[in-house]
């Protein structure tokens, strides 16, 4: 594991894209967002082993387009959302083609309705509602990860919180 | 606690679940290492059928080497995807297909999945081109696969390709191609895949789009995590190479786009990864739906008589002011017209809806109208007893749009229908804050199996400019459409509508449609309270914004 004291100054280099050497990049950047890219990946799939593959994979891309990714850390946030859409992609696949497919481990604890709902939502309503309520990012930084127009995140927004709405407040 | 206070309580909970690798590093690191396929060519193009039937291929404009795109003049019909030359480099680890992956080592990682028990469905060819349609952007689609060179249960040699038709039906038309699906090696357990996707003779039968001269499209290609704008144009009159960097593992995705709504029925994106000197070239032809509403409606089954679709919306207000001014013109004229029984009879004109797709160009647009019926004149609007679903075609003659004809269908029954107010502006009223500004008129709605309450609202968006001698203003765009209404157990009724509601206009005239819905539905239902009405699934305050 790298290590290094955390500095303001690297973050808000990071942040700014003012890295050019991208190992050196990517270093600080893992530093800075490694752990809150997985929390992120996390509440996309719930899955921890394919948030933290996912993640994984978002840095290569990042390292690998470090020349033109001027906001580094937007850059891999957006690699991130993009690579859970992908997996349950992939994954709607696979269940589809696999009638027979073990279901998936129940979680012992006490139910909890959120999040099983959240999972439910459609991964777009989902990524929106994570994206804005976890993130907290506005709706035009949402809008640039999802690659829709702002009004298209209100929409899903909205009719996310909907769905949430039937299960925890029927 | 609302319910946006709760989730964010249960996702800062939530992640800390989360528990990440303290070897994650290392793991990045390795990867960082290995070799990648560098710089394959994306060749991206859309295509607009012209014609019932058309053979549509993908020319290379040109190449912006810096990333910047070239304009074409527009798809040649006759020209396939041309080669792109240099500047790739491609290391010992060879692409190979299109799905379910690209890199030899890839396929050979999932063909060990597959001995080892898992993925069954990539050892059959039809599993294959079936998941490779409904990963990329045909999952709206009925497909059909029509076999192939051979039959799908052949068992070609390594190398050896095997053809297969595939026929895509939307609900706006349809399009064919060929996926060439390939074994990796030549035993009966070989997984299958997609190495090429599309040819120089994919065709395209696009029954409902004749043309889409004037729209803009915007295409967008994702990759790594960025999004770049590959083109804003005409849809159709342009064509575009752009250079992308693409590690070959990580899977291009392309969005279809258009600044008018819906998106284009349908967008070719031609995919072409190329080698080092041009001796491997792997072609991937994406249609896409874009996010089109049609896609939604995909395979029902359309009657020959029954040419308009509700699944579509364009909007243009200078089109619209001509679509209403016929209205006014036609409405309580007699036409003959058949009747149930296919027999010729003088019917009434006495009530219009515009109930389907716009489909739009520089200068023709075609509006799918219920148009409704009564058999004696004098009766007016009281007197509906059947509809006909009409397209009436449009011209832009100089700067104006006029109504060019009109096709009809036969007379159905009207079924259920019943007489509702609506509320409609008077021709000196402006903002909509005052009863006086406002007349409730008589119309006929169809009910057709709803509740009276959404079928009076149903009536109100439609085109009319008229009631008898009773002039009004109608505020609202032509073309919103009602998406839900509800009363809940308080007596509210929460009305939402269409996109095109609040498009355009000041606080006054935003005012003005808001109390045309809202009287609407107080006079259609007595008990109701309180009407909230919203746009497009935003928020009541977000709604009806200037």
């Amino acid at each position: 594991m790298i290590s290094g004291v955390e500095t303001e100054r690297e973050r808000a280099a990071v942040d700014a894209g003012r890295i050019d050497d991208p190992h050196e990049g990517i270093t600080v950047l893992y530093r800075e967002r490694y752990a809150s890219m997985v929390r992120l990946a996390y509440l996309l799939t719930g899955s921890n082993e394919a948030a933290e593959e996912l993640v994984q994979d978002a840095f290569v891309k990042v390292h690998r387009r470090w020349d033109r990714a001027y906001e580094p850390a937007a850059y891999l946030r957006t690699a991130v959302v993009n690579n859970c859409r992908s997996w349950h992609r992939r994954r709607f696949l696979e269940r589809d083609r696999r009638p027979h497919a073990a279901p998936e481990a129940v979680e012992p604890s006490e139910p909890d309705h959120m999040w099983e709902a959240l999972g439910a939502l459609q991964p777009r309503q989902r990524a929106a509602l994570v994206l804005k309520f976890y993130e907290d990012l506005s709706e035009e930084q949402i809008a640039s990860a999802l690659g829709c127009r702002p009004g298209t995140v209100k929409s899903l927004v909205h009719r996310g919180l909907a769905e949430l709405r039937k299960v925890v407040e029927p | 606690m609302n319910i946006e206070d709760r989730l964010r309580e249960m996702l800062g909970r939530r992640a800390d679940d989360a528990t990440p690798s303290p070897y994650a590093w290392s793991r990045i690191e390795e990867r960082l290492e290995r070799p990648r396929w560098r710089n394959p060519w994306v060749v991206a193009g859309a295509l607009a059928p012209t014609a019932a039937l058309v053979v549509a291929v993908v020319m290379v404009a040109g190449r912006g080497g810096d990333g910047s795109e070239d304009v074409a003049a527009g798809p040649d019909p006759t020209t396939a995807t041309s080669a792109v030359d240099g500047g790739v480099e491609v290391p010992g680890d060879d692409a190979l297909g299109v799905f379910p992956a690209v890199l030899r080592s890839d396929l050979e990682a999932l063909q060990r999945e597959v001995d080892a028990g898992h993925d069954a469905w990539m050892l059959d060819p039809e599993q294959v081109a079936a998941a490779y349609l409904r990963e990329r952007a045909l999952g709206g689609a009925t497909i059909s696969i029509e076999g192939g060179s051979g039959g799908l249960s052949a068992a070609p040699a390594e190398g050896e390709l095997l053809a297969v038709s595939v026929v895509a039906v939307y609900s706006h038309g349809e399009a064919s191609g060929t996926l060439l699906l390939q074994r990796l090696t030549a035993d009966n357990e070989s997984i299958w895949f997609v190495s090429t996707v599309g040819s120089d003779e994919v065709e395209f039968a696009n029954l409902a789009y004749d043309s889409h001269g004037g729209l803009d499209v915007t295409l967008r290609m994702v990759d790594a995590g960025g999004v770049e704008v590959v083109a804003d144009a005409p849809y159709t009159d342009w064509s575009r190479t752009w250079e992308g960097d693409f590690a070959a593992g990580s899977e291009p995705s392309f969005s279809a786009d258009a600044s008018g709504d819906p998106p284009p029925a349908v967008v070719l994106v031609r995919v072409q990864y190329e080698g080092p000197d041009g001796s491997r070239s792997i072609v991937e032809d994406l249609v896409l739906a874009g996010s089109s509403q049609g896609s939604e409606s995909v395979g029902a089954e359309e009657p020959a008589d029954e040419p308009c679709r509700s699944d579509l919306e364009v909007r243009d207000a200078s089109a619209d002011e001509a679509l209403r001014a016929w209205f006014a013109e036609v409405y309580e004229t007699t036409d003959t017209i058949h009747d149930q029984a296919g027999q010729p009879q003088e019917f009434v004109i006495t009530g219009f809806t515009v109930t389907g797709d716009v489909l739009r160009t520089d200068t023709a647009a075609e509006v799918c109208v219920r148009t409704t019926w009564a058999t004696d004149p004098e009766q007016g609007s009281g007197d509906a007893v059947g509809y006909t679903d009409d397209v009436v075609s449009l011209e832009r003659r100089g700067d104006e749009w006029a109504v060019a004809g009109v096709r009809r269908s036969t007379l159905k029954n009207l079924g259920e229908w019943m007489t509702a107010e609506v509320a409609f502006l008077d021709p000196s009223g402006e903002c909509g804050e005052s009863d006086a500004e406002f007349k409730l008129l008589p119309a006929a709605v169809v009910v057709e199996g709803e509740d009276p309450l959404s079928a009076a609202v149903h009536t109100l968006l439609t085109g009319w400019t008229q009631v008898g001698d009773e002039p009004f203003r109608h505020t609202l765009p032509l073309h919103t459409r009602l998406v839900g209404l509800d009363v809940d157990e308080q007596g509210v009724a929460h009305v939402e509508l269409s996109a095109p509601a609040d498009d355009g206009g000041g606080s006054c005239l935003m005012n003005a449609r808001k109390e045309q819905v809202r009287r609407t539905v107080l006079a259609a239902d007595p008990s109701v309270a309180d009407v909230v009405v919203t746009v497009d699934g935003r928020p009541p305050e977000e709604s009806f914004q200037p």
